[in-house]
């Protein structure tokens, strides 16, 4: 009885280990990077994704202020920055103004120099990815081609492995 | 003719309210299986609570009531939950295991009953399958638990009293 007992709780802790990092497919892998309008912290100026220099992997890192995953995500990402410093890390978000300013102000993206953060008031990620939820990461390499789409909150060493794959 | 009737139709009822009552199970098998539900779902929400410990700690960072102790929280909980399991499989202890899950599903009701008074905004800050469910229905199941920590408690002290053993 009690070894049942024992196979049965080892099978419920083993259950919490299930969930594995998600890599989606998505048949873009390869093609360059979709240009992005973004509205800036300013609320006035606009950038595109365009404007992202080669030479460099980025990350675009799809996120809602509300959302816990991604706060984890971005904390994690800005406790570890040192570790993506070759990155140009580029965080989008569909939110509203006041929310999106209020997150950036609470996490200080703008004291990192390879990390910037813009509104898509389009909705063009979402609809290019055809994602539904957050948190997304999509990795691109040196030439800004898509490596890999990343579904939910990922550890560094795994957006590392997708860019180095 | 009547009466046979009658009495046949009687044990037909007895025997529904024996099945539904769980009197035909021994009362310390019945603690016995409710201590260890109990130890399956601290277990599994504790651990899936330090699974995603960083998740787990903005969501509570993000409670109106539990912001301010959110690391604290963050830890000792599934820290708890583990303890109260541990307190729940020995036999010896279990009474108090039961005592601390009835404490702990008060709590988790309260502040789910205050979130949903309250709060402006819901946060999640629950492990596991817990998380899909929704506010009321984690109200609701909250209570059933409490009910259920409430009968474990009332049937160990029954068997305590005549001497038995948990």
């Amino acid at each position: 009885m009690k070894k049942a007992l024992v196979i049965i709780y080892a099978v419920v802790i083993a259950g919490c280990y299930s969930k594995k990092p998600e890599i989606k497919k998505t048949g873009l892998e390869g093609q360059p990077m979709p240009n992005i309008d973004l509205i800036a912290i300013d609320s006035v100026s606009h950038f595109n994704t365009e404007s992202i220099a080669p030479g460099k992997p980025t990350i675009l890192f799809a996120f809602e202020p509300w959302c816990p995953y991604c706060k984890a995500q971005t904390r994690s990402i800005l406790w570890q920055i040192k570790k993506l410093k070759e990155f140009n890390i580029c965080m989008l978000t569909t939110s509203n103004y006041r929310e999106f300013k209020n997150f950036c102000r609470k996490y200080e993206l703008q004291k990192y120099p390879n990390v910037m953060a813009g509104i898509d008031y389009k909705h063009l990620f979402e609809q290019y990815f055809k994602t539904n939820s957050v948190p997304y990461l999509a990795i691109y390499d040196n030439e800004k081609k898509l490596k890999q789409l990343l579904e939910g909150k990922q550890y560094i060493s795994s957006i590392k492995e997708a860019s180095a794959r | 003719m009547e009466n046979v009737m009658m009495n046949e139709r009687r044990t037909r009822r007895n025997l529904f309210v024996r099945i539904i009552t769980l009197s035909w199970i021994k009362k310390s098998t019945l603690v016995e299986i409710i201590a260890h539900l109990f130890i399956i779902l601290f277990l599994y929400t504790g651990v899936a609570k330090l699974m995603e410990f960083d998740v787990f700690q903005e969501q509570l960072m993000d409670s109106p009531i539990l912001a301010f102790a959110a690391p604290v929280v963050a830890w000792g909980l599934p820290i708890t939950e583990f303890i109260v399991s541990i307190s729940l499989f020995i036999p010896k202890y279990r009474l108090h295991g039961l005592y601390a899950a009835f404490v702990l599903m008060v709590f988790f009701t309260g502040y789910v009953g205050w979130l949903l008074a309250f709060a402006p905004e819901l946060p999640c800050s629950c492990g596991g399958i817990m998380e899909a469910l929704s506010w009321p229905a984690h109200l609701v199941v909250n209570i059933a638990l409490i009910g259920l920590a409430l009968t474990g408690i009332i049937l160990a002290k029954k068997i305590k009293r005549t001497g038995g053993e948990l």
